[in-house]
C-alpha cells in the first residue's frame, strides 16, 4: 500500500510538471506580449521594457519557468496577476470554495437522483419507470448545460421568482457590499446551479448505474447468494450495489476532479465567480500567472481525487490489493 | 484602458464583457430621466458588472468601469462637469479656483487650489495632494499608465498649500483636458509613491470606497466630509443622492444580468448586444430604462501606408473609402451601437463638424472604380481581422467591396489580442486591419494626434496602425502641430478642417461607426446624468 502510494505521488509530480510546462509553452507560442497590454497602447518601447522587467518577461522562457517552479516549491507562491497585480494564491483561495460549493453540492444531488433511479430501472427493465428514466437520460445528456442553466435561470429565477436569478453568497466573511450571507442564503443561491449541473450529470450516472446493476445481477455470486437463501435486501446491498457502484466511484472521482478545474458554463450563467470564470477571464486577458494557478489547481484536484478513488477501491472491494 | 478597444472586445468575446463597462462609460452629452432637484435621496445603487475593477488606486485604475468609480470617489483639479448639455463638454475647475495661469511661453501652468476640500479622513486637500498624484504617476516602480501622459512634464512643485506649478517641456494645449483624467486626483500624502493602495482607501470625492473584496464586490459610501450645502462643495452642484453604491456580478453572464435588472435585483446591468433591439422595443429608447448616448468611440478599417499596396497611393486609399459599405459594417455592431461616419473625430466631441465626404448609405462603386483605375498595383491585400463578434463580417464585407474595384482581399483571422499586437508592429505584412479607439479625454488631439502622427511610429506597440505619415496630404505635420498648438475655437476649427482634409485627401483609414454607449437600468432608477469621461455619473443617480 505504501509503495503504491509513493509511486502514485511520483507519477503525480511528473503529471504536474507536464501540465505546467505545456501551459507555459502554449502561452509563449501565442504572439502577444502581456507587458504591452499592461503598459498601455502607445506606450514607448522603454516603458514596455520596464513592464517586461517587472513581470519577469524579459528572461528566456526556460528561466521564467524555472523561476516559477522555484517560487512555487520554496515559497508556495503562484505569483502575481499580470493584469491587476493581485496574488494568484489569494485568487485561487477565493475562487476554489465557490467552485467546490457548486461541484460537491451538485454531485450529491446527482448521486441522490442517479442511484435510486438507476437501481429501480435496472430492477424493472422496460417498465414505465425505466422508460421514463431513459427518456430523462436522453434529454439530460443531449441538452447543453449552459442552455439548461439559462432556462432554469429564466423560468424559475426570473419568471416564477422562486430562487435568485444569479449570484453567490458567502457563508463566512460576508462582504459589506453583499445583500446576502450565511448558510441559508448560500444554499438558496446555489439551488439553481446545483440543479443545472445535476440534470446533465445525473443523466449520465442513471444510465451508468442501471447498466452496472443489470450486469452485476447476472453474476454467479449473486445467483449463489440468492440460492443460499440470503434476503433480497442483503443481496442487493452487499452483493449487487457494492460491486455495481465500484465503477461509479471511479467516474465520480474523475468528474469531481475535472469539475473542480471549473464548471465554466454553469459558473458563468449563475454569476459564480469560481475557477471556471477565473480561467476564462485570465485567458482573455493573457494573464499567465492566474491561468497557471487555475491549471495547477485543476491538475492537483484530478490527481488527488484519482488517488482517493484508488484508495477507496480497496475499502469497497477487499479483493483489490493496491500493490 | 479607455483607448484599448481591443481589450473590451476580447472581454466581450470571452463572456466577461466590458460591454457592461461600456454601458458605464459615457456619452458626451449628459442625460437624465428625472429632475435632479426633485431627486429622491437615499437607498443603494447596485451595479452589476461582469469584470472587476483593475485597480481602485487612482494612479493605476484604467478600466472604463474603474473610472466610473473614480468619478464618484475622487476630486480632481479640473473636470467635465456632471451636468446634462453642452456644459459637460467644456473642461472646468473642480478643486482648482479657476483655469490655470499660463506663462507667456505656454510652458508654465500655475494652478490655485480652492480651500476647504477635505479627504474622507478629515485631512485637508492641498496642492501637495495633487503633487503627490503627479509624483506617483511618474514613479517608475509604481508603473502607472498615467506616466505615458506626462512625457512633456518637466517638473511639478507645490510652493504653498494652495499653489501647484507645472513646468512643461513644450507647449501642450491639451494639458488641462489631460489632467482632468482620474489619474491626477488628489491623494493623501501618506499614499505610498511606489506601491498600489488596494485597501484603506481615503479620497476627497463625494463618495469613498469603504470595501473592495477583489473579484467579488465593492462598496462606496458617502464621504462624511463632503457637504453639498457649503462651499467649496456647493458650487460643484453635486447631488450625492444614494447612500451606498455596490458593485458585484463579477464573472457573471450578461443575459442573466439583464434579467436581474428586469427583476429589480440590481440597478445597472449589461446585456448581450443581440438583446439591444428587444430592450429598445420593450422599454423604448431613452425613456428611463434603456438609454443610448453618444460615446467618444470610433471603429475603423486602417490601410497600411508602409506596405506596397497603399504606400504613396492616396487614390487607391480614397477608392477604398468610397467602396466600403458603412451601413452593413455599422449594423454588425448591433442595434443602436453607433452612427455611420466617414470622419475621424467622433460625433459629439469638441471639434467635430458634420462633413459630407463619402457615402454613408452604401458603396459608391462608380467613384471608387474611377479612383482605383491604374492604382491597384498587385491587386492583392491582406486583411488582419479578429475572429469574433463583428470582426469576421466586417472583414468579409470589405473583401466583397474591394473585389468590386479589383482588389482581392485575403482575410487572416486572429484572436483579438494577437491581431492587435501584430498590427501594432511596424513592418508586419498586412495591408488592412480593423481597429477601434475610445478617447481617454474629450479632446480631438486624443484622436487625431495620438492616432495619426507619423512621427510617433515606433518599432512596436503602435496605435497608428495605418502607419500614416502624412503622405498625400500637403504640409500634414505642420497642420497637425498647428491645430494642436492653437487655442479656443480656432483650435476646434483647425481640427475640424484637419478631420476633413485627412479623410478626404490622405484617406489613411476608413472610419465607419461613431459609437454609442447603451445602458440598461432597473425600474428603481429615477435619474442620472452621463459624462464623457466617467460614464454614468454615480453622484447623480437617484432611486425612485
Amino acid at each position: 500500500m505504501f509503495q503504491y502510494f509513493v509511486r502514485r505521488v511520483l507519477w503525480s509530480l511528473v503529471l504536474f510538471l507536464s501540465v505546467t510546462l505545456v501551459t507555459y509553452v502554449l502561452f509563449f507560442l501565442v504572439p502577444a506580449n502581456p507587458a504591452r497590454q499592461a503598459a498601455g497602447q502607445s506606450a514607448s518601447p522603454d516603458r514596455v521594457a520596464e513592464v517586461e522587467e517587472r513581470l519577469g518577461l524579459n528572461d528566456p522562457v526556460y528561466i521564467q519557468y524555472w523561476g516559477f517552479l522555484k517560487r512555487l516549491v520554496l515559497d508556495g507562491s503562484l505569483g502575481y496577476s499580470f493584469v491587476d497585480r493581485s496574488s494568484v494564491n489569494d485568487e485561487i483561495f477565493r475562487a476554489a470554495p465557490i467552485t467546490a460549493s457548486l461541484v460537491f453540492g451538485a454531485m450529491l444531488l446527482v448521486l441522490s437522483i442517479a442511484i435510486p433511479i438507476g437501481v429501480f430501472s435496472a430492477l424493472r427493465p422496460r417498465s414505465l419507470l425505466d422508460r421514463a428514466a431513459m427518456t430523462y437520460v436522453l434529454i439530460g445528456i443531449s441538452l447543453p448545460s449552459f442552455w439548461i442553466a439559462l432556462v432554469l435561470s429564466y423560468l424559475i429565477g426570473y419568471k416564477l421568482g422562486w430562487t435568485p436569478i444569479a449570484g453567490y453568497c458567502e457563508v463566512i466573511s460576508v462582504p459589506e457590499a453583499s445583500n446576502c450571507g450565511g448558510v441559508i442564503d448560500w444554499a438558496y443561491h446555489m439551488i439553481l446551479p446545483w440543479l443545472a449541473l445535476a440534470i446533465v450529470q445525473a443523466g449520465v450516472y442513471v444510465r451508468f448505474v442501471r447498466a452496472e446493476v443489470m450486469e452485476t445481477m447476472t453474476q454467479d455470486y449473486v445467483r449463489t447468494a440468492r440460492a443460499k437463501g440470503a434476503p433480497e435486501r442483503t443481496v442487493m446491498k452487499d452483493h449487487i450495489l457494492r460491486n455495481a457502484l465500484l465503477p461509479v466511484v471511479t467516474i465520480l472521482g474523475m468528474d469531481i476532479g475535472l469539475l473542480l478545474g471549473g464548471a465554466i458554463f454553469i459558473e458563468t450563467v449563475f454569476g459564480l465567480n469560481g475557477l471556471g470564470a477565473t480561467a476564462i477571464r485570465s485567458i482573455g486577458q493573457f494573464d499567465l500567472p492566474t491561468l497557471q494557478g487555475v491549471v495547477i489547481f485543476g491538475a492537483i484536484a484530478i490527481i488527488v481525487f484519482t488517488l482517493i478513488v484508488d484508495l477507496l477501491y480497496a475499502w469497497i472491494d477487499p479483493r483489490i490489493r493496491l500493490t | 484602458m479607455k483607448g484599448r478597444i481591443w481589450f473590451s472586445a476580447v472581454m466581450a468575446l470571452v463572456g466577461a464583457s466590458l460591454l457592461v463597462a461600456a454601458s458605464a462609460s459615457g456619452g458626451t452629452t449628459g442625460s437624465s430621466s428625472a429632475s435632479q432637484s426633485a431627486a429622491q435621496k437615499g437607498g443603494t445603487y447596485r451595479i452589476l458588472n461582469t469584470s472587476d475593477f483593475d485597480h481602485l488606486d487612482p494612479a493605476l485604475a484604467y478600466f472604463t468601469h474603474s473610472w466610473n468609480w473614480m468619478g464618484a470617489t475622487q476630486l480632481r483639479m479640473y473636470w467635465y462637469p456632471y451636468v446634462a448639455g453642452p456644459a459637460s463638454e467644456r473642461v472646468a475647475p473642480m478643486a482648482a479656483q479657476a483655469l490655470p495661469r499660463v506663462s507667456n511661453n505656454g510652458k508654465r501652468y500655475t494652478i490655485t487650489i480652492k480651500q476647504g476640500f477635505k479627504f474622507s479622513n478629515g485631512q485637508a486637500v492641498t496642492s501637495a495632494s495633487f503633487k503627490r498624484a503627479f509624483d506617483r504617476a511618474k514613479n517608475e516602480k509604481l508603473q502607472s499608465p498615467a506616466s505615458s501622459f506626462l512625457d512633456d512634464v518637466a517638473n511639478v512643485s507645490a510652493p504653498n498649500a494652495r499653489t501647484l506649478v507645472v513646468n512643461l517641456k513644450k507647449v501642450a494645449p491639451d494639458f488641462i483636458p489631460r489632467i482632468s483624467m482620474p489619474f491626477f486626483s488628489a491623494v493623501p500624502t501618506s499614499y505610498p509613491l511606489d506601491a498600489e493602495v488596494d485597501k484603506g482607501f481615503v479620497s476627497a470625492g463625494p463618495y469613498v470606497v469603504q470595501e473592495w473584496t477583489k473579484k467579488t464586490s465593492a462598496l462606496a459610501v458617502r464621504n462624511p466630509q463632503w457637504k453639498n450645502n457649503q462651499e467649496p462643495w456647493k458650487s460643484l452642484g453635486l447631488q450625492n443622492n444614494v447612500d451606498r453604491i455596490t458593485f458585484s456580478g463579477i464573472g457573471g453572464d450578461l443575459a442573466t444580468h439583464r434579467l436581474q435588472c428586469e427583476n429589480n435585483e440590481a440597478d445597472a446591468c449589461g446585456f448581450p448586444t443581440a438583446q439591444a433591439k428587444e430592450l429598445a422595443d420593450k422599454y423604448g429608447v431613452n425613456k428611463g430604462r434603456f438609454m443610448v448616448d453618444k460615446d467618444l468611440l470610433v471603429w475603423r478599417v486602417d490601410l497600411n501606408n508602409t506596405q506596397p499596396l497603399f504606400q504613396n497611393n492616396p487614390k487607391l486609399r480614397q477608392a477604398v473609402l468610397n467602396a466600403i459599405d458603412r451601413r452593413f459594417m455599422t449594423a454588425q455592431h448591433g442595434y443602436l451601437a453607433g452612427k455611420r461616419t466617414d470622419q475621424f473625430i467622433p460625433y459629439g466631441m469638441a471639434g467635430f463638424k458634420e462633413q459630407d465626404i463619402y457615402s454613408l448609405k452604401g458603396p459608391n462603386y462608380a467613384k471608387a472604380k474611377t479612383l482605383a483605375q491604374g492604382n491597384t498595383r498587385s491587386g492583392k491585400a491582406v486583411f488582419y481581422a479578429f475572429n469574433r463578434a463583428q470582426g469576421p463580417p466586417v472583414a468579409q464585407s470589405v473583401q466583397f467591396n474591394l473585389k468590386q474595384i479589383g482588389i482581392d482581399v485575403e482575410i487572416k483571422l486572429y484572436d483579438r489580442v494577437v491581431q492587435n499586437t501584430k498590427a501594432a508592429t511596424r513592418g508586419e505584412p498586412f495591408d488592412i486591419t480593423h481597429e477601434g479607439w475610445h478617447a481617454d479625454y474629450p479632446d480631438p488631439s486624443n484622436f487625431i494626434n495620438v492616432l495619426l502622427d507619423g512621427r510617433k511610429i515606433q518599432a512596436e506597440n503602435n496605435v497608428n496602425s495605418s502607419y500614416f505619415t502624412g503622405n498625400g496630404v500637403a504640409n500634414y505635420n505642420q497642420k497637425l502641430d498647428a491645430a494642436f498648438a492653437a487655442a479656443g475655437s480656432k483650435r476646434l476649427d483647425l481640427y475640424a478642417a484637419l478631420d476633413r482634409d485627412i479623410m478626404a485627401n490622405g484617406a489613411p483609414t476608413a472610419t465607419y461607426i461613431s459609437g454609442t454607449t447603451r445602458r440598461f437600468f432597473s425600474a428603481d432608477v429615477g435619474c442620472f446624468v452621463s459624462n464623457s469621461q466617467v460614464g454614468t455619473v454615480l453622484t447623480t443617480i437617484c432611486k425612485k
